[in-house]
């Protein structure tokens, strides 16, 4: 089985998979490098990983592709995906660099405090369009766009959600 | 002694207070809102009652609740813990007149110090050393402006009500002074029900250094030293040590103007007098009346229990110990974990914590009530556990904090861990003094640290639990994806395989 292992935007990792007869896998990167892991996953969640000899605590959760890796090292969101799913992928993406309606999502679930912007307003990217409060805290939220605001989705005193639009911004109108 | 505590709090504080309680032999009383049926502090108290839905005004914030709850069950003490309560006169006072006895200071003190303008103007009659800015109440934006201009900037808007850190703005340009005042006028309205600010000159390359006392209703009073405070993102501690690296002189001018402080306000109770230190000065910034998160560092080096002490202190019972018989052992230092995404900002992060483990070992304390299914809400304080590490030196504590913090694991939440490991790792937190400008430089430069072979392993780990969701789902591996082989096998290799698998990587 073959897997590619994303790092954020540009950072693939092809892995090689097999599974060993009696247990345990060999692995074969990208350069050629093999590794024999043994993986047992224990009660609670965590699996322990011994990666030729080297031994490792690791947790790791998927949602499809997305698989969420704790290292003693570090917390990160990596994704994975065979051959077959990267084609998909690939042939489904859309090009989402150019002009046009783009929306601003909360990052965190919260309360909206203020709008601070209106339909209309030109706003640049790292501009203040509302403050939502979480956990006591108030916090801007900025554009993610060079453009014009064509719609605010919330008002002040609602609940949102952690990817809730909150605002629209038309990049295609300032793109200079 | 106490017959009763009620605890008027939750989560890792409840737990503290409680387990105190529990060593002392004293019956404690957990509240718990809807969101906390669950939550350990409830399971570890002799009594637990639900107080309200989850937010916090209609539960942890209800002070009729509480005083209801006190008299119908015969509670004779209650224990604010920090935040919610915790420097609420108004509480407090509500205790004082039902009869039960408020575990902490008076409601004048609380008042008095609550009131930051008037601990101003206290401190200054008192001749602790004040940093420049106003002493007078109710400004509005045209003289927050006029008096933040002829200080200089940067500036610093403080709520007269606040602390931790909400309320609070720093402004470095004119220009931006209205839109602070509206922030910080709002913030502190939403937080402590008061929006009125006051004005401080912002003194860069300082440290915020807080000395802990106590006072007994018999006028004995000691301090526990002091605790370094200065790694702090937007006025919000993330890691403390005790002590700070301070010359013995500065530690005795310190010292003698907190319990100057609290003497002169015939304060009984725990306490902590907050500073700034600039070079070899030192400015008051304002004072704590309650328990502090941090109180652990200091508890590691003195041996002694602050959670049992201010109990005893509210029982009327005299301190019992002399300012000659505190040691200051060693170096300890704590490490806040907080539900907050470091790679987006530190945004809260809300969610179900699906795998854990603490560490442990000699020296290392962790105060929490995390457990498997405890779900992080945008109802409560963003603080889900304290690691504390204990040694003999600065250096030894540090490292052994480096390795609390790698065995540290909290899966299903972002949370603080790594960037706080990265900062006890740092050469220039260890190495070359800090203040509190130093952590915003250090996220700046904190750039991607991970190596090779962490990324490798990271990326083991990951593919080795793709390929166990693709079995558990069934998926067939089919031929584009070089599974060719597999799906000719005889069904009986392919049942022997997965049997195997389960065995040593099942679900």
């Amino acid at each position: 089985m073959k897997y590619h292992v994303k790092f954020g935007e540009e950072d693939t990792m092809p892995f090689e998979l097999t599974e060993l007869e009696g247990g345990g896998f060999e692995l074969r990167d990208g350069e050629g490098r093999k590794y024999t892991v043994d993986a047992v996953r224990l009660p609670g969640g965590a699996s322990s990983i011994l990666v030729d000899g080297r031994s490792h605590r690791v947790v790791a959760r998927g949602e499809g592709s997305d698989i969420d890796v704790q290292t003693e090292r570090e917390s990160v969101r990596v994704r994975v995906e065979t051959d077959r799913e990267r084609a998909v992928r690939r042939t489904r993406r859309q090009s989402s660099s150019e002009s046009g309606p783009r929306s601003v999502v909360s990052q965190m679930a919260g309360i909206v405090v203020r709008v601070l912007v209106e339909p209309g307003a030109p706003v640049n990217v790292g501009d203040p369009l509302l403050v939502v409060e979480a956990m006591k805290m108030e916090n801007e939220v900025r554009s993610t766009a060079n453009g014009t605001v064509t719609k605010v989705h919330v008002e002040p005193k609602q609940t949102v959600s952690v990817g809730e639009q909150l605002v629209t911004v038309d990049a295609a109108e300032a793109s200079s | 002694m106490f017959r009763k505590i009620l605890v008027a709090n939750r989560g890792e504080i409840a737990v503290r207070i409680i387990r105190a309680c529990r060593e002392l032999g004293i019956p404690s009383v957990a509240v718990f809102s809807e969101a906390d049926r669950e939550a350990l502090h409830v399971q570890l108290a002799d009594e637990a009652y639900c107080i309200g839905p989850p937010s916090p005004p209609e539960s942890y914030l209800k002070i009729p609740a509480y005083l209801e709850l006190a008299q119908s069950i015969g509670v004779d003490g209650v224990h604010p813990g920090y935040g919610f309560l915790a420097e609420n006169a108004e509480f407090a006072g509500a205790c004082e007149s039902a009869g039960v006895r408020f575990i902490g200071p008076s409601s004048r003190a609380i008042a008095a110090m609550g009131d930051k303008l008037e601990a101003r103007r206290g401190a200054e009659r008192l001749g602790v050393p004040l940093i420049p800015g106003t002493l007078g109440e109710s400004l509005s934006a045209e003289e927050i402006d006029a008096q933040a201009r002829s200080i200089g900037f940067p500036v610093m808007l403080k709520a007269v009500g606040g602390g931790g850190g909400k309320g609070m703005r720093i402004v470095e340009r004119a220009e931006d002074v209205r839109s602070a005042f509206e922030t910080a006028t709002s913030e502190a309205r939403t937080a402590f029900g008061n929006g009125e600010v006051y004005l401080e000159k912002c003194l860069t390359s300082a440290r915020h250094v807080e000395v802990q006392i106590a006072r007994d209703s018999h006028g004995n009073s000691v301090h526990f030293y002091e605790r370094e405070c200065s790694v702090q993102r937007r006025h919000q501690k993330l890691i403390e040590e005790a002590p700070a690296a301070i010359s013995g002189d500065l530690r005795d001018r310190m010292t003698e103007a907190a319990l100057r402080i609290a003497d002169g306000i015939e304060y009984e109770s725990l306490g902590t007098v907050e500073f700034l230190v600039a070079g070899d000065d030192f400015y008051f910034l304002e004072m704590n009346t309650r328990l502090q998160v941090e109180h652990p560092v200091t508890e590691m080096i003195t041996g002694i229990d602050l959670v049992k002490l201010q109990i005893a202190i509210a029982a009327g019972q005299p301190l019992g110990i002399e300012q000659d018989a505190i040691p200051m052992l060693g170096h300890a230092v704590e490490a806040r974990i907080c539900a907050e995404d470091p790679q987006a900002d530190f945004f809260p992060s809300t969610g179900e914590v699906s795998s854990l483990h603490l560490p442990g070992g000699s020296g290392v304390r962790v105060d929490t009530d995390l457990r498997v299914g405890y779900a992080v809400t945008l109802y409560y304080d963003p603080l889900v556990a304290k690691v504390v590490a204990h040694a003999e030196t600065r250096t030894a504590a540090l490292d052994k904090m480096s390795a609390a913090l790698r065995e540290l694991q909290i899966a299903g939440i972002r949370t603080t861990r790594d960037v706080l490991r990265r900062v006890v790792e740092d050469d220039e937190f260890r190495n070359d003094g800090y203040d509190t400008s130093y952590l915003a430089r250090f996220l700046a430069r904190d750039a991607d640290t991970t190596d090779d072979e962490s990324r490798r392993l990271t990326a083991i780990a990951a593919v080795l639990e793709s390929h166990r969701a693709h079995r558990r789902d069934g998926l067939s591996l089919g031929a584009s994806d070089g599974g060719a082989a597999v799906e000719t096998e005889s069904a009986w290799i392919r049942e022997g395989r997965s049997r195997a698998m389960r065995g040593s990587f099942g679900s």
